[in-house]
């Protein structure tokens, strides 16, 4: 009884032995790093005041549209719903007949809930497919948006390669891009609109 | 055999200083920075999102100092069970951050040896929390296992008793 209760205080006796020597270089830790800072010309602020910039990417569900080449006739078809993502104004110049016009801002605030909606629309829609063109700059707007409707479970999204400049030559090219030439022996996509 | 035998194992102490030398120099190599660049640190801190901001700098100034600290006890064979059960307190704390920040799905560094900077050398995965997890388990082997530590605190206890 005697040997259990001595084995049992020495138990006792060696956490307590564990916690205390942890407890002292936790002390020591402390009162080294606040005195050290206290020295440090360019020191913390013990509290700080404001907050950090954080500069972490957000997650963003982003999914892998495929490809397509300007001249695929999937383009022409009417299951296709088409989504031109350039600026209004570019929109209002030229568009494939039939497109909607869904702005991508580079520099705007979060598209979630433009990615929604788009998202309900397509899926009212009925379409087969979504076909995405843009600026065809690099990046390209139609293929992020591309990416952000993937990302929302939209399926067979798809997105033009070289933008609204490689399915009509007449539109200028982005800066420093090289835009894949026409389809041989056929003029660009027909435009709904043409400039007043 | 019995339990008190296992525990009493001398080879325990042996296999204890690998690990010891192995932990200590990884949580040496793991403060320099921060003590170097508290204030980057810090920014690391403050990007898990998990501690409160008041919490931030005071955290991001005394857990380097208590890695390099227990790095040295544990090199030096200082009491290293208490230097373990303080490397097994960081651990959790860390490993409890880390799954959260992979929880909220954050793109960031791990900010264990480098900082946010560095975010494509060392950027946080699961295999960061199981790397965490093996020291996790190491230090608690040192903590159950190193009852007569090899070290300078042994030493000094032999020359002690020579010389008495």
């Amino acid at each position: 009884m005697s040997e259990l209760t001595t084995n049992t205080a020495t138990k006792h006796s060696t956490i307590a032995i564990i916690l205390r020597d942890a407890a002292i270089v936790a002390v020591l830790s402390t009162v080294t790093a606040f005195g050290v800072n206290t020295v440090r010309a360019d020191g913390l602020p013990l509290v700080q005041q404001e907050e950090y910039d954080i500069l972490v990417p957000c997650p963003e569900p982003v999914g892998d549209p495929e490809e397509m080449v300007a001249s695929d006739p999937r383009i022409k078809d009417k299951k296709s719903l088409l989504l031109d993502v350039r600026l209004k104004e570019e929109f209002d110049a030229w568009h494939i007949e039939g497109a909607r016009n869904q702005p991508f801002d580079w520099l705007g605030p979060p598209v979630d809930e433009e990615v929604k909606t788009v998202a309900k629309q397509v899926a009212a829609s009925r379409a087969q497919r979504v076909i995405v063109y843009g600026d065809g700059d690099n990046p390209d707007s139609g293929q992020e948006w591309a990416k952000l409707l993937s990302g929302a479970r939209i399926k067979n999204v798809f997105y033009v390669k070289g933008g609204a400049p490689a399915l009509n030559p007449e539109l200028p090219n982005p800066a420093g891009l090289d835009v894949p030439p026409p389809p041989s022996g056929s003029e660009a996509v027909d435009a709904g609109t043409e400039d007043p | 055999m019995s339990s008190k035998r296992i525990l009493e194992w001398r080879g325990h102490a042996w296999i204890s200083l690998l690990i010891r030398l192995y932990l200590g120099g990884v949580f040496l190599a793991a403060c320099l920075h921060k003590i170097a660049h508290p204030e980057v640190f810090a920014v690391d801190v403050a990007t898990y999102q998990f501690l409160p901001l008041w919490s931030v700098n005071a955290f991001a100034l005394v857990v380097p100092w208590v890695e390099a600290f227990t790095g040295v006890m544990l090199i030096l064979g200082i009491r290293v069970r208490g230097a373990s059960l303080l490397v097994l307190g960081m651990m959790i704390a860390f490993m409890v951050a880390l799954a959260w920040a992979l929880y909220q799905g954050l793109d960031m560094s791990c900010g264990c040896f480098a900082s946010q900077a560095a975010a494509e050398d060392d950027p946080i995965s699961w295999h960061t929390l199981l790397r965490d997890s093996v020291w996790l388990v190491q230090s608690i082997y040192v903590l159950v296992f190193d009852r007569h530590a090899i070290g300078v605190e042994r030493l000094l206890s032999k020359w002690r008793q020579s010389h008495a």
